[in-house]
């Protein structure tokens, strides 16, 4: 094997490139996932309004249509396309792998992405202008082409996870990737979250009706949909932690935050008191509150979800077969890929990276901390800081901040040599990278500053 | 590469391609590629030249059919940045398809601009939003930082854009820039290539397509009473202007970027389109605005022809820098997928017809009526259809999804 197909490599200081990619995608969640659950509220209110001539519910689907355009058709299409700016430029081979599966799904989602934004603008500014049933046909419209772009979306990301099983691998086959073991319950559980999102976005909007006897229908009838995805979200996810791959559910037990499940458990009763409260006593709803239940969710309800949720496709990034730090990891005879991690061991790293300078290729005493800084670059800093003091798992503290680079070394030429670990990768460096990359960590420990104070020094010849 | 020679080069490029290979002939994502980069770049044409227009005719508030212009083109701009982002996903995706070497590493090189592109977008957005909601008759002129703010954000985009555009097809330089002096420099901090003549080219085209943009809208809303004769004839004549000095602005940077590129001559839509260019001037400097009155969709025809034909002369600069180096994307690995290669294209005729053509063509007749709006017999059969057809889809959907997950997983 000449070389392997990786590319350069993106390191943020102290946060990691997994980070720009997770506050990109948790943004998107709320603002897409608001927004669909909006466009069936919006059909089932403007379905009321129709039946019940009640006009004045088209009033609160226009303002909130407008709150939508704002919230989630400007930082929602924005953080759409950003989450895969953000995975291309930090898991380049990941985001590849999937859209060289998944290129026509995704083109099919385009085709409902499109329609639903020219839907959005012609059911806001059409309100009133636009006869009645025709107005409501588009609404319709809208809200189906919304939920098509979900279960178009929820094929990838849940093949993100695992196709489930072993058939995918020999067929090649997109139809077993895309409806793989996770799909189901992950799109069902994500549907009940829409509701819940749509309910406490809306709730903002709802503060803002004037009329009382208005503003209490249209509470009710949010908090209504809200309380039915909440109610279905607990029996859903529990589904959907069935349909998880085993080294998801070792981390799952053993390796996310102590707090995660109190936390979320406290999330859901927040929620669940404040849609009773929304349902029991609109009057006492200030738009403050609301817009600080929004945040909350977001903050504590989908950051740590999705922290969770990156977390639970460990060691992979996509598929099972590519690891985070971007290596192929295993034989896909359906596609005709081979796996890398034989030719890392034969070869070593460096020398088959092609963005790895030629004197950097071959390891001696004089470059052996720039070896190990590019090494732990390419093979950690996906899903660890490098510095002592980072936020993403920092790699010196995962060593207990030793300086000592044979303890490191230990870890190396075992565990991670042998893939022993369910949620770490399979990285059987050559010796010489094994002893550049634990001189490297344990330096690492020694310095009180970033990554880049770790002096670069140029090489030279050797 | 420092040392590397052309066969190391294309060794690397080829390597870097994904192994999983493409679902279907390369032919066919490189033309989705380019007629979906000629609708997403149509209407960046508006967002940039839309938004200018409005500012420059804010500043003429005075007269109320310069504030009228304004606001429409405020309305114009707010659209047509919502499609340029939903159409641009199209032509970002066919890319990473058959050119994702180019395109990872030339986006991994300049990283931290390619997140600043996306949140500079988003605040640019918001920006032009709030300036959408307070450009109304009686607006302050403090209200103008909010529009320029903004257009200065989508003109930093444009640069972004453009640099990793230009990155992708110099792959003899990546290393050097990822590694000068043998040093990684890790941070995607760095621009590392630029072309004003190209970069100005599509600022020019943004002029041009403004103004083309203008005469259709004049004559659009020639049905209603309260878009009256001396509005419209303001926007034809504006119209007329933005799109002389457009394409002028055009034909003189695109001699200078083509005059810049190897082999220049031997791409014949390169030809085409300054020999386009060269026409198009002749007709505007000999005609006057009042020429335009009731062919504006004809301009506005012609331009979008012309688009894609600058479409194709970018792909055949693209191929013209890569080809020498062997890395030709018609070799690309294909693992047929008929299914999802299926699902595609019956979407984009059944859904893109029908739910696209309701919309459409509810929106077309309902702007040109003024006050409120029935629906006819074709757009209400229209309308049915577009829901029977998303609804048929969904029931396909799961109806192959369950089978497909029974027979794998029971």
């Amino acid at each position: 094997m000449e070389s392997l197909g990786m590319y350069p490599t993106w390191y943020v200081p102290y946060i990691g490139s997994g980070w720009v990619m997770g506050i990109t995608g948790t943004i998107h969640i709320l603002a897409s996932h608001t927004s669909i659950g909006a466009s069936f509220l919006f059909a089932l209110l403007e379905t009321k309004a129709y039946r019940e001539n009640k006009p004045w519910l088209l009033d609160y689907i226009r303002r909130y249509g407008v709150f939508l355009l704002v919230f989630s058709y400007i930082w929602g299409s924005v953080t759409g396309p950003g989450i895969w700016y953000s995975t291309t430029v930090a898991s380049p081979r990941g985001i590849s792998g999937l859209i060289h599966n998944f290129v026509w799904v995704w083109a099919t989602e385009w085709v409902f992405f499109v329609t639903e934004v020219i839907g959005v603008y012609a059911l806001v500014y059409t309100i009133g202008k636009v006869d009645p049933k025709t107005h409501l046909k588009l609404t319709w419209l809208f809200a189906v082409a919304s939920l098509e772009t979900l279960l178009l979306i929820i094929g990838i990301l849940s093949f993100m996870m695992w196709p489930g099983g072993e058939r995918w691998y020999r067929t090649g086959s997109v139809l077993d990737a895309f409806y793989n073991l996770n799909i189901f319950a992950q799109m069902t559980m994500r549907a009940a979250f829409m509701c819940v999102a749509a309910a406490i976005v809306g709730s903002i909007v709802v503060a803002g009706v004037q009329d009382r006897a208005q503003r209490s229908e249209i509470a009710r009838f949010i908090a209504k949909m809200g309380f039915f995805g909440l109610v279905a979200l607990v029996p859903l996810f529990y589904w959907y932690v069935q349909t998880l791959p085993p080294t998801a559910k070792i981390i799952l037990a053993a390796r996310l935050p102590a707090y995660t499940p109190q936390l979320l458990i406290g999330m859901l009763l927040l929620i669940g008191l404040y849609l009773a409260w929304l349902a029991w006593k609109p009057s006492w709803l200030p738009a403050p509150v609301a817009s600080v239940m929004t945040v909350l969710l977001l903050l504590f309800g989908l950051w740590p979800e999705e922290r969770a949720r990156e977390s639970l496709r460990k060691p992979y990034v996509a598929g099972q077969y590519i690891y985070g730090n971007q290596v192929i990891s295993r034989d896909v005879p359906g596609k005709g890929i081979k796996a890398e991690v034989r030719a890392i061991q034969e070869y070593g790293l460096l020398a088959l990276h092609p963005f790895v300078p030629a004197d950097l290729k071959e390891i001696t005493p004089r470059n052996r901390l720039e070896a190990g800084r590019m090494i732990a670059a390419i093979a950690c800093a996906n899903c660890h800081s490098l510095e002592k003091t980072g936020l993403l798992r920092p790699l010196p503290a995962k060593f207990g901040g030793t300086t000592d680079p044979r303890v490191v070394r230990a870890f190396l030429d075992g565990p991670l040599y042998t893939g022993a670990i369910p949620y770490m990768p399979d990285i059987p460096l050559s010796e010489k990278e094994r002893e550049a990359l634990a001189y490297f960590i344990a330096h690492a420990s020694e310095r009180p500053a970033s990554l880049s104070a770790v002096e670069a020094k140029p090489t030279g010849s050797q | 590469m420092h040392t590397s020679s052309h066969a190391d080069l294309a060794s690397m490029l080829n390597v870097l391609r994904d192994p999983a290979g493409i679902p279907a002939p390369p032919a066919i994502f490189q033309w989705l590629m380019v007629l979906t980069w000629a609708m997403h770049i149509l209407f960046v044409n508006l967002v940039l030249g839309g938004a200018t227009l409005a500012i420059a005719s804010f500043y003429r508030r005075a007269d109320p059919l310069w504030g009228r212009l304004s606001r429409a083109m405020t309305q114009v701009t707010k659209i047509a940045l919502s499609l340029a982002i939903v159409l641009g996903v199209a032509p970002l995706l066919f890319t990473q398809v058959i050119y994702d070497p180019m395109w990872y590493a030339s986006n991994v090189l300049s990283a931290a601009w390619v997140m600043g592109f996306i949140y500079a977008l988003g605040l640019g957005y918001t920006c032009w939003f709030i300036f959408s909601f307070r450009n109304k008759e009686g607006a302050s002129s403090g209200e103008l930082v909010w529009a320029v703010a903004a257009v200065l954000l989508f003109a930093l985009n444009g640069f972004v854009m453009h640099v990793l555009s230009v990155q992708s097809i110099l792959p003899a330089k990546w290393l050097e820039w990822y590694a000068p002096q043998g040093v990684p420099d890790m941070s995607g901090l760095k621009v590392h290539a630029f072309s004003f003549p190209r970069f100005a080219f599509f600022f020019a085209a943004a002029v041009a397509g403004t103004g083309i943009f203008l005469l259709a809208y004049a004559d659009y809303f020639r049905t209603r009473n309260d878009f009256p004769p001396s509005y419209r004839e303001l926007c034809r004549r504006i119209g007329w202007q933005w799109a002389r000095w457009g394409f002028l602005g055009q034909a003189v940077f695109a001699l200078v970027w083509f005059a810049g590129i190897e082999k220049a001559g031997a791409h014949p839509f390169l030809w085409v389109v300054v020999i386009t260019l060269l026409g198009s001037l002749a007709f505007l400097w000999r005609r006057s605005a009042p020429a335009a009155a009731g062919k504006g969709y004809l301009f506005q025809g012609l331009f979008v022809v012309y688009t894609l034909i600058v479409g194709i002369a970018r792909e055949e600069i693209r191929l013209g820098a890569l080809l020498p180096l062997g890395y030709d994307p018609m070799t690309y690995k294909v693992n047929l997928d008929l299914a999802s290669t299926l699902l595609f294209f019956t979407t984009f005729l059944g859904v893109g017809g029908l739910a696209l053509g309701f919309l459409l063509a509810m929106l077309w007749q309902a702007g040109r009526v003024e006050g409120s709006y029935v629906a006819g017999k074709t757009v209400a059969r229209l309308s049915n259809a577009a829901l029977a057809i998303v609804l048929i889809w969904i029931s396909i959907f799961f109806a192959v999804g369950i089978s497909v997950w029974i027979r794998n997983f029971r």
